[in-house]
Formats: structure tokens, C-alpha cells, sequence
């Protein structure tokens, strides 16, 4: 690690960054110059996201390719999934992605495998939530599957029918558990998430964390 | 004839040769009274040689010759008068040039006048006043202190003795340094004859020396050493014997050796040097120079023996092995340093063969030597360790040992079919399956909910205050895997927001959110009457939280092309559709749906969007696992969430109160079957876990 | 008779994925795997597709197509085209391991205003507004009844307020982890501390319950619609349109 090149990455983060920060805390609308330069640092940050969305893609296909190449254990499907991203990056390409080829791509493949996969969550939660109690039998897990199984009663069609006598009761338990108590604990977490984000970014910001590296 | 081989050179020389006719180095080791002919190299060799040749034979040499016959009177006198300050007899040069980086050495020369007087009184059985005549004045004092001080000694001050016991054990073990004093080894006899014998010391004119009062080897303190009450035990070694006898004696019975004079860097024989001086005695101004040159290392000396005290009276024979003299330690420019040479028998000693010393057995070497390894004059501390830390340190070493170590493949798990799984999905496919025979059954399926949410009325309330000339932007930020249920949700809202003919501006942060915009507007399109729904799609940003952000601020500069753009409108142009005529600013839409199934997206657009929106109301459509982090956002005083739609019911509801057609109510029956058997799941969870309990209790 | 449109026979691949995915229930196999595999592949394609013709192509290669090769040379183009161009070029070196530190300068200019929206946005967005909203959630108008309002509606608005604050706080310092040591070496939180945590512990789970509720049914409703797509296609191979 040269120091000189570390110190350039860690000087050229914090400006960017804190040059950002401060449009939060600062007017810096009311200054042309500052908004502006603010602007373009920020449109730089998208278009390299964009960027390093390619390169993520690439880093696919190399690691395909290779397998590939080195006929490695799993070779067929790399070859079976570099074919259909060659042909969709290509159709997409010279086509646009809002061509009608690449429609029919998105419709009826990436869209059923997609939902089919998070149709099949529904069965591993629901089997998640059967042996709950066989593994864990405490207070804390009580709680949690009872909560879940009352906001179920009272959300919507289920085990009560939702024209009876006692729905009425399950509903505005159910109301008040999502919106009181589960809002109390959620607002504790979101104050605490924040924090930990806050001393994250303020972390990288001051270069104590270089993720970007010392290279 | 026979010959020697040069050790420099290999050239082949003459076995009497001294030096090598080749390159002039030594043939033989110089010894005492060696008289070096031909050439010298170095000027230390060369002053002594000069000096041996200048006198002609050494003093050794002199006092073995004085021992079978009277030495004469002059010599001493003329060897006294002869001899300059800083010159020194010439035994003691050659033994300094032995260690030449330490020691100027008395200077070569003449032996001393009181080595001579030594020589001389042991000749003569004088009385004392005539030897008190023939010793110098110094020594003549320092006898007379002695004599005025009564210190008891239980030592034996015969040094001769003393000098005759350390010859006896010394002669298996000559000094390295000394071999010069003495005849060639056994391989270099045949030359003792063309060596001048050295006369044997005669000192039993000290025999006449009244003994010390004080342990031999001590000068006799200065009247102001006698006033100041220095301490007068300071005799690390055993006494001489000057008397004749012992030393005649000492002297037969190395018959042709020279007198063992004990080595100042001394073997390992425990025993202390012998030859202790006085750094106060040499304050005269009648001592020669040599022995002035060395009062530092008196004054060292004589710290060292105050400091042992008794215990040297005790163990004045034991000098600690393999250490130098105090006073000579005292000389060492480097502290701390204590080499520790093993003194090899001469015979065994090799030859140098380089350098000025060239052709001297028992040199120094100096890269061994100088290079060994030092022993700590301060014995290491023994290492502390608290039970931590070695609790620490040996699960580090477990750690390191467990990396090497080769992970044993556990046994393979025996293959069980997924019978639970299989139950709960038959159990599950088969509720969500069986509405669509309800029909047959007579079964009108799930009646809707007659309780709302008290999150719809204000939604449709909100957006029937939408201004109608502001195109609304709505958010597609949700993966393909939660279409179906987003999709359903958020029509409801859309549907709304076209009934009131509101314009839709579609944007999405992710990747797949154009096409799922595309595909749910295309379809509320088809779906509704007239011209169908006006929208727009800005198509993807990337960036995430910076590219909301960025939107947030300047919508214009964040978005430079949109997607799937209606005929007559460019892509590099997008912000010329009459939609978007008077979008500047994000306030500048009438409101802002984010239809998200992740919490952090939600969380997101509620955060960068302040202060940026302005009036213009901001509503999350989400799946109804989102809905507990976003709440919090709503359901506070200053509501950066404006209005909330979560899940199926809630959707229904929202149709049932804006008058739309109940699209929602299609998969009603199925989710509401469905439901329904996962609240039954729950249930049978809940008693199996109790049960196991209980049984568990039971059994103990 | 279905119409062979490409819609059709779109259709029938999208059946024949959803079973080969639905065949994981049975066990993780073959098809499962293929139909994974082309998904990702379609997947990456089309993310590659949408990032070139919606951002970067409109920011690199517009301009030039527009300005001509004199926008490389125009100075008002340097910080929107020429700095931007640069900085891509040094990203795509990341590719390589020998030149991938040249791209450090672009990760260190995204990471550094990532970090600095994520920190602008937790400061004013949540933290002082969730802090503010907290604080303001037993206010006078709540603490006490408005005018002709019932003791039970009141009652109740108090109660969930109080709740809302008291899971608030408990929920924050069940995740401080502060604790002492006591003297037989165990470490653990004051009795005080520990009471706090642990109803903060229950709020979360909670919170959680509702959230397992809420994903529950969103992915039965996902999983209804799944084999309401399979019927229809059923019917429409049926005939049934």
C-alpha cells in the first residue's frame, strides 16, 4: 500500500461525500455555484452506478465463461445461462428493452420463474410457522406466532368469516397490535437503524472505512 | 635438512628460518626472549623487536642467566635509568601487543628498576638495610606503610608460594598470550637452542622484603591513603613468594622454562591474579609511566575489592571462572561484555596466519571471538503470565491448531423424504384450489370485510384532492416476484387516479420496474374505458438512495430518457411530453405513489424526498409485510407518509369505496382459502409445540 | 382453438417454468435448476439491457452522436461528459486485476456519496423526525379527552400512546448491550436494564409477528395467483380461451 494513493481515494470520498452531506443541513439551493457542483456529483455517482452494473454483469460472465471453459462441476447450467444472456443482453441491445422480443422475455420467463419462486415462500413460511413451537418453546416465540396468527384472524378472509360477530373484535385487535404496538417497536428499530447508519456513513465518510480500498 | 612450509604463502622454507623468504612472514612463534631477526611487519612487533634487539635478550631471558650466575649490579641501574617513562620491560609489551585494541601497554624497553632490584636481591642475601638501599624510594615507602599500619592477615602473603602453586597448575595451561614468554612447544624444541635462555627470575632478593602487614599484592598506602582510612583489603589474590627458595624451587622444576608469570587475562582457574597494583602507590612521580597509565583501572580495582570485602579474604583463591580481573575489566571500553575464552593447551593452539600477529600460536581470533554470542550480564526476568492470559494464548494455540487440522467429513445425514413439507404443500395447494370448485358446491366463496381499515378513508380522500392539471408519479420499485400481489393492490389506486383523468408518470429505481409499469398500465388501459390512461414512463434510475435523491432535487437532470416512449416523442427528449411541461420540481407533481414490497425502499423515498416534495402528498402502496416500518412514518404528528395501502383487504376496500369494479375480488376466494389454511397451520403448530412440551414435562 | 401468437406459446414456456420451479417442493432437481439458471441468464441480460439504453447511453454516447467528436474538446462538456467518461473508462478497469486500481478513484466516488445521502437521509429523515414524533406522542390533546369525547375513546388513544412511547423506548435499549462484571466473573445487565430489555424483546417479536402475518399473506396470495395462471393456461389449452 503506498500512502500517497491511499490518501487520495480517502480525500477524494470525504469531499465527494461531505460536499453531498451538507446539501442536507445547508440551503445550498440558494447558492448556484454549490448547487450545481452538488448536482454534478451526484449525477456522477448515478451514472457509475450504471457503470457498475456492467461490470457486475461481466464479473458473471467471466465466472461462467470460466466454468465453462474449465468444464468445471455445474458446467451445463453456466452454459445454459450464458446463452440466455447473451441473447437478451444482445436482442436488448440492438433492439431496446422495451422491444417487443424482449418483452415476451420478461413476461414469460423472468416474470412466472420469478413469482413461482416467491410463490414457494409461502410453503416455507407456512412450514416455518408450524414447527416454531416444536423448536423454540418460550415466552418471546409465543408471542411471536400468537401476534402472527390474531393479525391473520383479523386481516382478511381466513377462519372467521369476515361478515361474523366476531370479526368485528379480531379486526380491531388486529388494527390496534399493527398500529400501536407493532408501530411502538418498529419506530424503535427505525431510530435505531438510522443510528447505525449514520456512524456507518459517517465511518466512511471520514476514511476510517475504506471499502473503495487502499489501492 | 628439514623444512617448513610458510602458513602464509605454502613457499617452502629452511627449518631454521625465522621468517619466510617469500613474503617475510613469521616461521615461528615469537616467545620470550625470542630476538627477532630480519624484518618486522608491524610497528608493535617492531618496537619490540627493536627494543629486543636494541637490549639484546629480554628480561626473563636476563633473570634465567642471573639464576646460574650473579647478574651484574649496573644493569639494573643502568636497565632503571635506561628505561623511559612509558616504556615497559619487554615481556609486558609483547604481552600487550597480544591485545592490541585494548591496551597501550607499558611501553617495550628495559625491564623496570624494581623488577631489576628483583633480580638483584634475590642474589644477595643482604640485610635489609642494604636492600633498602638498592629498592626504589617508591617501593621503599610503600614498604614502610605497611610496616606502620598493623593489619591482620590471616592470608598467607607468600606470594612465591603462591606463584609456585599457580605455576604447578598452570603448566598444563599456558596463556595464550604468554607463549612468548616461554620455550616453543614440543614441536619447536629444536630451536630453544638458538634461543637465548632467559635468565629465571630471580626475585629471592624480595625475600628479604619484610613481609606486608597487609595481604601481599597490596602496595602500601600513601601517608594521605593512611589518613583518608582507605580500606587497605584489597587483595584478590593468594601473596606471591619472593622468597629464593620457593622460586629456585618453582624454577627447577621447569627446568628450562621461564617463570609462569600469571596471564592478565587469566584461565579458568577461580584463582585471582596474582599481581595487584596500587593505583594510589603510583601517584609517585618516580614510577615509570607505564604503571601510571594504568591508575584508572586501579581505582576500579580497588572499588570492586572494597565491595567483596571478607568474602575475598574467604575465597581469595577462587577468581570466578572465565573472568578477567576486576582492574582489568575496568579497562574494557564496552560494557557489559564478558567473552568468555576457553584458553586451548598451547600445543593446540593454531597458528595465525595473517595480519601482524602472523606466525603467533594463541592469538586472539578475532572473528570467533568477537562475534560469539554474548551471555546477558543481567539475567532475564522470569516471564509472568496471568492465568488469562495463558487462557488466551492457549486458545489462540487451539485456533492455530484447529486450521491445520483436517476436517473430518461428517457422516453423511441419511436421506429423509420432506414428509412435513409435502403435507403442508398438498394441504396448501389443495386450499387455494378448492374455491374454484366452490361453484359446483353451491359455496359463494369469502364474503368481503365489513370492518375497514382505518387507512382507506383518508387514501381515498387524499387522492380525490389530487389536482387533476398535475401528472402524478408513480414508483414501480418492486421485484417480479410480488407482482401478483403489488399489482393487484396498486390498480386499485391507479385506477383511481385514472377515473379522475389525473396523468400517471411512471419512474422505477430498479431494473425490472419499467417493464412491470408497462405491463400494469398497459393492462388498466385495456381495461378502461374511453382513451384509455394517460401515463408516461421515465424508465429506470439507477443509483439507488442517490439517485432518489438526485430525482428529489432536480428531476430533470436526473432522468435523460424515458422507456417504452409513445410515437412522436424522442428519447432524447422526454421532458417534452405535455405531461411533463410543468414538472420542474418534484413539488410539482400532484402526488407521489411508491408502490415498494421492501421496507427499505419505502424508507428511502420517505427520507430523500424531504424537504424536496413540498405540499405534494407522498403514498406507499405496499405488500403487507412492509407495513409495520413504514407505519411510524404515518402515524406521526408531522406525517411524512401521507397515506398507507396494504394488502388484498385493504385493496378491496379501496375499490369497494371508490366505486370500481372489484378487480381485487378475482383471487379473493383463493387467498382468502388459502389464509385460511395457513391460520389452521399456525394452529397446528402451536398444539404440537404445547403437546411436546407437556410430554417433555411429563417424561422429566 | 387458441391463437398460435407468440403471447400462446409465451404462455406455455411460462406453465412449463412455473412447474419445473414448483417441482422444488418435491426436491431440489434438475428442472428446478435449469429453469433457475435461464432465469438468472434472462435476468442479467435484460438489467444490462435497461442500464446501457436508459442511463449510460444517454449520458456517453448521446452527446456524442448529437455534438459530434468536437464535445470531447468542449469545455462546458468537461464535468457532464468528460470527467463522467473518464471516470466510467477507470470503473470498466476493475474488470482486471492489473489495472483495477485505477478504478479506486470512481468506487471511492460512489461509496463517498452513497455514504453521504445514506447519512443525510437517517439524520433528517428518521432520527429527528421519528425522535420529534415520539416525543409528541403524549401531548396534551392526547393526554387528555377532547371536548365531548368519550372516556373509552379517550382512554384508548391514551393507553395506545403510552404504548407506542413505552415500546418505543424499550425497544431502543434492548439493543444496548452494556453490562457489568460481576464478582463471579459472569457479565450481564442490571436487573433494571434486563427488565427494560426484555420488554423491548417483546415488542420486536411483536413487530415481527406482524410482519410474518403480512408476508404470510402476501406470498399465499403470489402462490393463488400462480395456480390461477396455470389454470388459465390449462383452459386455454383446453380450448376454453
Amino acid at each position: 500500500m503506498k500512502l500517497g494513493s491511499y490518501l487520495i481515494w480517502a480525500a477524494v470520498a470525504a469531499v465527494s461525500g461531505l460536499f453531498v452531506l451538507l446539501g442536507y443541513f445547508i440551503p445550498v439551493n440558494l447558492i448556484p455555484v454549490a448547487f450545481q457542483l452538488r448536482l454534478l456529483i451526484m449525477q456522477w455517482a448515478v451514472l457509475l452506478a450504471a457503470v457498475g452494473l456492467f461490470v457486475g454483469l461481466a464479473n458473471i460472465f467471466l465466472v461462467h465463461w470460466t466454468k465453462v471453459g474449465e468444464q468445471s462441476e455445474g458446467w451445463p447450467y453456466s452454459a445454459i445461462l450464458l446463452i440466455f444472456f447473451l441473447i437478451t443482453l444482445m436482442v436488448g441491445l440492438v433492439f431496446g428493452p422495451d422491444s417487443e422480443t424482449v418483452r415476451l422475455l420478461f413476461n414469460y420467463v423472468q416474470l412466472p420463474v420469478e413469482a413461482t419462486l416467491s410463490g414457494i415462500l409461502a410453503i416455507s413460511l407456512a412450514l416455518a410457522g408450524f414447527r416454531i413451537l416444536s423448536y423454540r418453546r418460550d415466552f418471546i416465540s409465543v408471542v411471536f406466532v400468537g401476534t402472527a396468527f390474531f393479525v391473520l384472524i383479523g386481516s382478511g378472509p381466513g377462519l372467521i368469516p369476515n361478515d361474523g360477530p366476531g370479526y368485528e373484535f379480531f379486526a380491531g385487535l388486529r388494527n390496534w397490535i399493527a398500529q400501536v404496538a407493532a408501530a411502538g417497536g418498529a419506530r424503535g428499530i427505525l431510530i435505531g437503524v438510522a443510528l447505525g447508519s449514520v456512524v456507518t456513513g459517517l465511518r466512511v465518510l471520514l476514511a476510517i472505512d475504506r471499502p473503495y480500498g487502499d489501492g | 635438512m628439514a623444512e617448513i612450509r610458510c602458513p602464509m604463502c605454502s613457499a617452502v622454507n629452511h627449518a631454521d628460518a625465522e621468517e619466510c623468504v617469500e613474503c617475510g612472514a613469521r616461521l615461528t612463534p615469537l616467545i620470550a626472549g625470542d630476538e627477532p631477526t630480519g624484518e618486522s611487519r608491524e610497528s608493535g612487533l617492531a618496537a619490540s623487536a627493536e627494543g629486543q634487539t636494541a637490549e639484546g635478550e629480554d628480561w626473563l631471558a636476563r633473570i634465567r642467566r642471573d639464576a646460574e650466575s650473579p647478574p651484574p649490579e649496573e644493569e639494573p641501574e643502568e636497565a632503571a635509568e635506561d628505561i623511559e617513562p612509558g616504556e615497559s620491560p619487554d615481556w609486558l609489551g609483547q604481552l600487550r601487543q597480544a591485545d592490541q585494541a585494548y591496551e597501550e601497554g607499558p611501553p617495550t624497553g628495559d625491564q623496570p628498576d624494581w623488577m631489576d632490584e628483583f633480580v638483584a636481591a634475590g642474589d644477595e642475601e643482604t640485610p635489609e638495610a642494604d636492600q633498602d638501599e638498592e629498592v626504589p624510594e617508591w617501593l621503599a615507602r610503600i614498604r614502610e606503610r605497611t610496616q606502620s599500619k598493623e593489619i591482620s592477615t590471616e592470608i598467607d602473603d607468600d606470594w612465591i608460594s603462591s606463584l609456585r602453586d599457580e605455576e604447578a597448575q598452570l603448566s598444563a595451561e599456558r596463556p595464550a598470550g604468554l607463549e612468548e614468554l616461554e620455550p616453543a612447544p614440543e614441536e619447536d624444541q629444536e630451536e630453544e637452542a638458538d634461543l637465548p635462555q632467559s635468565a629465571p627470575l630471580d626475585l629471592g632478593a624480595l625475600s628479604s622484603v619484610p613481609p606486608p602487614d597487609r595481604p601481599s599484592g597490596e602496595w602500601r598506602l600513601t601517608d594521605e591513603e593512611a589518613e583518608a582510612g582507605v580500606d587497605a583489603e584489597f587483595a584478590t589474590g593468594p601473596p606471591a613468594d619472593f622468597s629464593e627458595e620457593g622460586f629456585r624451587e618453582d624454577a627447577g622444576e621447569v627446568q628450562g622454562e621461564l617463570p609462569h608469570v600469571p596471564a592478565l587475562i587469566p584461565e579458568d582457574t577461580g584463582e585471582k591474579p596474582i599481581i595487584e597494583i596500587d593505583e594510589k602507590v603510583l601517584d609517585s612521580a618516580e614510577l615509570p609511566g607505564w604503571l601510571e597509565q594504568i591508575k584508572p583501572a586501579l581505582a576500579a580495582m580497588e572499588e570492586e575489592e572494597a565491595a567483596f570485602g571478607e568474602d575475598q579474604e574467604d575465597d581469595e583463591d577462587d577468581l570466578a571462572p572465565a573472568t578477567l580481573p576486576s582492574w582489568l575489566e575496568a579497562m574494557r571500553p564496552v560494557d557489559a561484555f564478558r567473552p568468555e575464552i576457553d584458553l586451548e593447551p598451547e600445543d593446540d593452539q593454531p597458528v595465525e596466519s595473517a595480519g601482524p600477529l602472523a606466525g603467533l600460536r594463541g592469538v586472539l581470533m578475532a572473528e570467533p571471538i568477537v562475534a560469539k554470542p554474548r551471555t546477558s550480564s543481567v539475567s532475564a526476568s522470569r516471564l509472568e503470565v496471568t492465568e488469562r492470559q495463558y487462557a488466551q494464548a492457549e486458545l489462540l494455540q487451539r485456533l492455530v491448531e484447529s486450521e491445520s487440522r483436517e476436517v473430518r467429513a461428517g457422516p453423511e445425514k441419511p436421506f429423509t423424504l420432506p414428509i412435513t413439507r409435502w403435507i403442508v404443500t398438498l394441504v396448501l395447494v389443495v386450499a387455494i384450489l378448492l374455491p374454484y370448485g366452490f361453484e359446483q358446491f353451491g359455496f359463494q366463496g369469502f364474503a368481503t370485510p365489513n370492518v375497514q381499515s382505518r387507512d382507506v378513508a383518508p387514501l381515498v380522500s387524499l387522492v380525490n384532492n389530487v389536482p387533476v392539471e398535475q401528472p402524478a408519479l408513480v414508483v414501480f420499485d418492486y421485484t417480479p416476484g410480488y407482482s401478483g400481489e403489488l399489482d393487484t393492490v396498486a390498480r386499485s389506486v391507479l385506477v383511481h387516479l385514472n377515473n379522475r383523468n389525473i396523468p400517471i408518470v411512471t419512474l422505477s429505481t430498479r431494473v425490472t420496474g419499467p417493464p412491470l409499469a408497462e405491463r400494469l398500465m398497459r393492462a388498466i388501459s385495456e381495461e378502461s374505458a374511453g382513451d384509455g390512461i394517460q401515463y408516461l414512463h421515465l424508465g429506470f434510475l439507477s443509483g439507488g438512495p442517490t439517485a432518489i435523491q438526485l430525482f428529489a432535487v432536480s428531476p430533470r437532470d436526473a432522468i435523460l430518457t424515458g422507456f417504452r416512449l409513445p410515437e412522436g416523442l424522442s428519447r432524447q427528449n422526454v421532458w417534452a411530453s405535455p405531461i411533463l411541461q410543468d414538472v420542474r420540481r418534484l413539488s410539482d407533481f400532484g402526488v407521489v405513489v411508491v408502490i415498494t414490497a421492501g421496507t427499505e425502499t419505502a424508507r428511502t423515498w420517505a427520507e430523500q424526498t424531504q424537504p424536496w416534495i413540498g405540499e405534494s402528498p407522498l403514498v406507499m402502496v405496499l405488500s403487507a409485510g412492509a407495513e409495520p416500518l413504514i407505519r411510524p412514518y404515518y402515524e406521526s404528528l408531522n406525517q411524512q407518509v401521507d397515506g398507507v395501502l396494504t394488502g388484498l383487504p385493504s385493496a378491496v376496500a379501496y375499490q369497494q369505496n371508490t366505486g370500481q369494479q372489484a378487480a381485487a375480488l378475482q383471487s379473493w376466494d383463493s387467498f382468502g382459502s388459502g389464509l385460511m389454511m395457513v391460520e389452521i397451520i399456525l394452529l397446528a403448530g402451536i398444539g404440537y409445540g404445547v403437546s411436546r412440551w407437556l410430554l417433555d414435562r411429563r417424561s422429566g | 382453438m387458441p391463437v398460435l401468437s407468440l403471447d400462446f406459446f409465451g404462455m406455455i414456456i411460462a406453465a412449463l417454468l412455473t412447474i419445473m420451479v414448483l417441482s422444488y417442493i418435491i426436491a431440489d432437481n434438475l428442472l428446478f435448476r435449469i429453469a433457475v439458471y435461464i432465469f438468472i441468464g434472462v435476468a442479467s441480460g435484460y438489467a444490462g439491457a435497461i442500464a446501457w439504453h436508459n442511463v449510460i447511453r444517454p449520458a456517453l454516447i448521446d452527446p456524442i452522436l448529437q455534438g459530434g467528436f468536437s464535445t470531447l474538446f468542449n469545455s462546458e462538456a468537461i464535468g457532464t461528459f468528460l470527467i463522467p467518461l473518464l471516470l466510467s473508462i477507470l470503473l470498466l478497469m476493475k474488470l482486471s486485476r492489473t489495472t483495477a486500481r485505477l478504478g479506486t478513484i470512481s468506487v471511492a466516488i460512489l461509496v463517498g456519496v452513497g455514504a453521504a445521502v445514506i447519512v443525510g437521509g437517517a439524520i433528517t429523515g428518521t432520527l429527528i423526525p421519528q425522535s420529534v414524533a415520539t416525543t409528541n406522542a403524549l401531548t396534551p390533546e392526547v393526554a387528555f379527552p377532547a371536548e365531548g369525547e368519550n372516556v373509552a375513546s379517550w382512554l384508548e388513544r391514551l393507553i395506545s400512546a403510552v404504548v407506542v412511547v413505552v415500546a418505543t423506548i424499550t425497544t431502543l435499549l434492548y439493543f444496548r448491550f452494556s453490562a457489568q462484571k460481576e464478582r463471579s466473573g459472569e457479565t450481564r445487565r442490571s436487573r433494571f436494564n434486563a427488565v427494560v430489555a426484555y420488554i423491548g424483546r417483546t415488542f420486536i417479536a411483536v413487530t415481527f409477528g406482524v410482519m410474518y402475518a403480512g408476508a404470510l399473506m402476501a406470498t399465499v396470495l403470489v402462490l393463488a395467483q400462480r395456480f390461477e395462471f396455470l389454470r388459465s393456461v390449462l383452459l386455454m389449452l383446453a380450448g376454453g380461451g
